[in-house]
Formats: structure tokens, C-alpha cells, sequence
């Protein structure tokens, strides 16, 4: 086709030097105006639910001013002089809700999961900790509702080193960032504002009452309209629930035997141990398995028919303080605001002081 | 490598139209210094170098578009690997 075009029209679509140079710069000029302009429209990125659905932080941004906490407070102590080890994840390593155990005279020393390999949990962990020169009592175990059942899947033994060092964590941001232009703003990308644009007229204009739910970001982040939503979240669009995909695919809980192992193990060490599985977002707001691809089955119920497990029902007291504390959780992340880290860090402090 | 920041990308694209305003058309250059090479199609059989077409233009604006779009991505990490 292009052979019989150039043979019988060799002068298709020839232009002049000029003319060839006004018609590649204008559309590219163009479209550079076009990214600045998006990228001084969507302002700055201050969620990890926004940035991976690529959605815009103006609707769902939290808009809410949170606590302040003293830096001295964000820190985790060297293992050899801890009181309480927490191995914990994302929700743990921000030293957020250990604050509160510091507030009350313990010394806790966070260590993530990764720092135990090959699996997420072993079978000698006790052994494992005290090796380390952990000399404390006690033993926090957090882990986030659907990332629980893979940690908790296997276990086998632990053979690495960990890591027993001092480190400290940057404070918590009281308000949302400034959103005005500035070129030392980290940018968003042309990418993600072209997307973001596309995702905003798919929110705005695609979403009726008959949808339950909209997926955004390569079904990323799933946007849920959520009841009385104004009453729990501060964000503009505060009816609508953003959500981290894969609360709605999370396994089914069947790991209650390796917990038990693990739990016999850390008290032959001469550990007491606290299981913190922390709620999905959507089991919070939603309710329990609600669009779950997997059966549900209810980890904190399992838990708590073994008296031997200390397992409080993280899930239900959640519900209940959503509905107290606004932006429990934030609205544009996964992760609970200051506010919702203080009450859980609360919650653990009265638990080991009543123990 | 710099991110590119709000604006960067105009003073990309205004250094460039000086460039292609300014200064010499490489083609052109080459056009002129090899005559030979640039003769009417219809009376030698000598291969013809390039010139612009409307098709040509349209390959470089889209081109330009993935090139200045994809200058900066977003990280799809989310914090609970570890």
C-alpha cells in the first residue's frame, strides 16, 4: 500500500523545512504546557493509594490536621536493651504507635519481617531472638489482615543474622503538603497526570449508582462508595472509599497451627507474645470478606479460640473507633493516620499493663 | 539523572525550537553540499536523501510524547514487602 502511494504520489504529505519544523515543535509545545499545567492542577502526592490508583489527591487527600509527636518519641532502641521486640510491617515501621509504648517507660526495638529468613516466621524464633541479646519479656507480632495468612503459610528455620542497631524515624506529617507549583516540588510524571486526567473523567462521569465499585491505576486501588462516608473521612469526595486492591483478594486464614508452633516456641524462650493482626482498610469500612475473591474466614476468631494465643480483636475495635475517630484510616492510603497509630498504640500499652 | 519538574519540560522544548530555528538544518546542510544527491526524481535515477513529510512530523510528535511522558514515573511500590 505505502509502495503504490510513493509510486504514484511521491510527494504525499511533503512539506517544506519550515513548515516541517512548526508542525514538530507547536503539538510538542503543547503538550509540555499541557504536563506542567496538570502537574500545578494535581498538586503534590501525599498517598500511596492515590499514587498507584493514579487518582487525584483533591478528592481524596486527607484534609484533617493530625497530631504532632515528639522526635525523641520515634525511635527504636538496640535490641540488647529492649524491653519489647515488635517484628512488624509498613504499619510498625513508621515507630508511630510505638510512641505510646515509650510514653508509658518501655523501650521497644522494631525489627521488620524481612529481617527473618528464608521465611517469614520460624520455628526458632525464640531461640533466634534471644541469640540476637534480646533480654525483654515480651514479643509484639503485627502484620497487616492480607499479608498474614502468606507470612504465617510455612515456616521453617530461621538462619540469618539480625540486624540489633539503634535507628530513629522522621516525624509524621501534621497537615497536608503545600500544594502550590514550585521546581523544587517533586514532580508526578506526564505519565501519571495523563492518566490521573483520564481517571478523574472516568471517576466523575462513569460512576452511577448501579457500579458497586471502579478500579483504577491497573486495578491498583478500587474506589467503593461508602455509607455516611462524610462522618469518617475529611477528604473532599469523602462518599467514596479508596481501597488497596488486594484487600478484596486476600487467601483464606488456614495457618492457625503455625502460629501455635511459633507461639510454643517463643515461650519455651521465656517470651509472651501479642498477635496484632492489623484489619484491611476494607474490612474496616466495608465489613468482613466484603468483594473477597477468596472464602473469608475470620483470623481474630480463629485466634481467639486458643487461650494460649494473646490476640485482641483488632478488627472489631477498628470498626468501632472508625466511627469515632475521623480519618481512622487515612482516606488517599492503606495505612491508619496519626491519630488511628495513637490509639493503637494505646491499646497495646493497657494491654501489657494489664497483663 | 534531575527529575523533571513543572516546567522543565517547557524550557526543554523552548531550547529545542531555538535549535531547530536558529541553527542550521542538518539536512539542509547536507542538501546543499551534495547536489548531486538531491536531484529532481523525475530525470535521475540518483537515490533521493530525506525530506520532511506531514507522516515524518506526526512519528516525532508521538515519539515526543512517550519520550517527555515517560521522563518521570510514579513508583507502584507499596510498603509491605518487607
Amino acid at each position: 500500500m505505502l509502495n503504490f502511494l510513493r509510486k504514484y504520489m511521491p510527494t504525499l504529505g511533503r512539506i517544506s523545512y519550515k513548515n516541517y519544523s512548526l508542525l514538530v515543535i507547536i503539538p510538542i509545545f503543547v503538550i509540555a504546557v499541557a504536563m506542567s499545567v496538570l502537574e500545578a492542577y494535581f498538586g503534590t502526592l501525599y498517598g500511596d493509594l492515590t499514587r498507584i490508583g493514579q487518582l487525584d489527591e483533591n478528592d481524596f487527600g486527607w484534609r484533617m490536621q493530625q497530631p504532632n509527636i515528639s522526635g525523641h518519641l520515634l525511635i527504636s532502641s538496640p535490641l540488647n536493651e529492649a524491653d519489647i521486640l515488635v517484628i512488624g510491617d509498613s504499619f510498625s515501621n513508621g515507630l508511630i504507635w510505638q510512641s505510646q509504648l515509650i510514653n508509658a517507660g518501655y523501650k521497644p526495638a522494631t525489627l521488620k519481617w524481612e529481617d527473618f529468613k528464608p521465611c517469614g516466621m520460624g520455628e526458632n524464633l525464640g531461640e533466634v531472638i534471644r541469640s540476637a541479646g534480646f533480654k525483654g519479656r515480651y514479643v509484639i507480632i503485627e502484620s497487616i489482615e492480607h499479608g498474614f495468612q502468606n507470612r504465617m503459610d510455612s515456616h521453617c528455620e530461621i538462619t540469618n543474622k539480625m540486624r540489633s542497631t539503634s535507628y530513629q524515624q522522621p516525624l509524621p506529617a501534621t497537615m497536608p503538603p503545600d500544594a502550590s507549583l514550585s521546581l523544587s516540588k517533586p514532580p508526578l510524571g506526564g505519565d501519571w497526570v495523563f492518566n490521573a486526567l483520564i481517571n478523574k473523567i472516568k471517576f466523575t462521569y462513569l460512576f452511577d449508582d448501579a457500579k458497586k465499585y471502579l478500579d483504577f491505576g491497573n486495578s491498583g486501588a478500587r474506589v467503593v462508595p461508602v455509607n455516611n462516608g462524610c462522618a469518617l473521612f475529611s477528604n473532599k469526595k469523602c462518599n467514596f472509599g479508596l481501597f488497596y486492591s488486594h484487600d478484596f483478594d486476600k487467601k483464606t486464614f488456614t495457618s492457625i497451627n503455625n502460629i501455635l508452633t511459633i507461639n510454643s516456641n517463643l515461650k519455651k524462650n521465656g517470651l509472651e507474645s501479642m498477635w496484632l493482626v492489623v484489619p484491611d482498610k476494607a474490612t474496616v469500612y466495608l465489613g468482613y470478606g466484603k468483594f473477597n475473591e477468596n472464602f473469608f474466614v475470620n483470623p481474630w476468631d480463629i485466634m481467639a479460640q486458643h487461650t494460649e494465643l494473646r490476640a485482641p480483636n483488632l478488627a472489631e475495635l477498628f470498626t468501632q473507633q472508625s466511627h469515632i475517630i475521623r480519618d481512622f484510616y487515612k482516606p488517599n492510603d492503606v495505612h491508619l493516620s496519626t491519630n488511628g497509630y495513637l490509639y493503637m498504640g494505646s491499646l497495646v500499652t493497657g494491654l501489657l499493663k494489664n497483663q | 539523572m534531575t527529575e523533571l519538574n513543572p516546567g522543565n519540560a517547557i524550557v526543554i522544548v523552548i531550547i529545542g525550537s531555538v535549535v531547530v530555528f536558529k541553527m542550521p538544518n542538518v539536512q539542509q546542510i547536507m542538501a546543499n553540499k551534495n547536489n548531486y544527491s538531491c536531484t529532481d526524481d523525475n530525470v535521475t535515477s540518483s537515490k533521493r536523501i530525506w525530506y520532511p513529510t506531514i507522516q515524518n512530523a506526526l512519528l516525532i510528535i508521538v515519539l515526543a510524547f512517550f519520550a517527555l511522558s515517560s521522563l518521570h514515573k510514579q513508583s507502584p511500590f507499596l510498603y509491605f514487602q518487607f
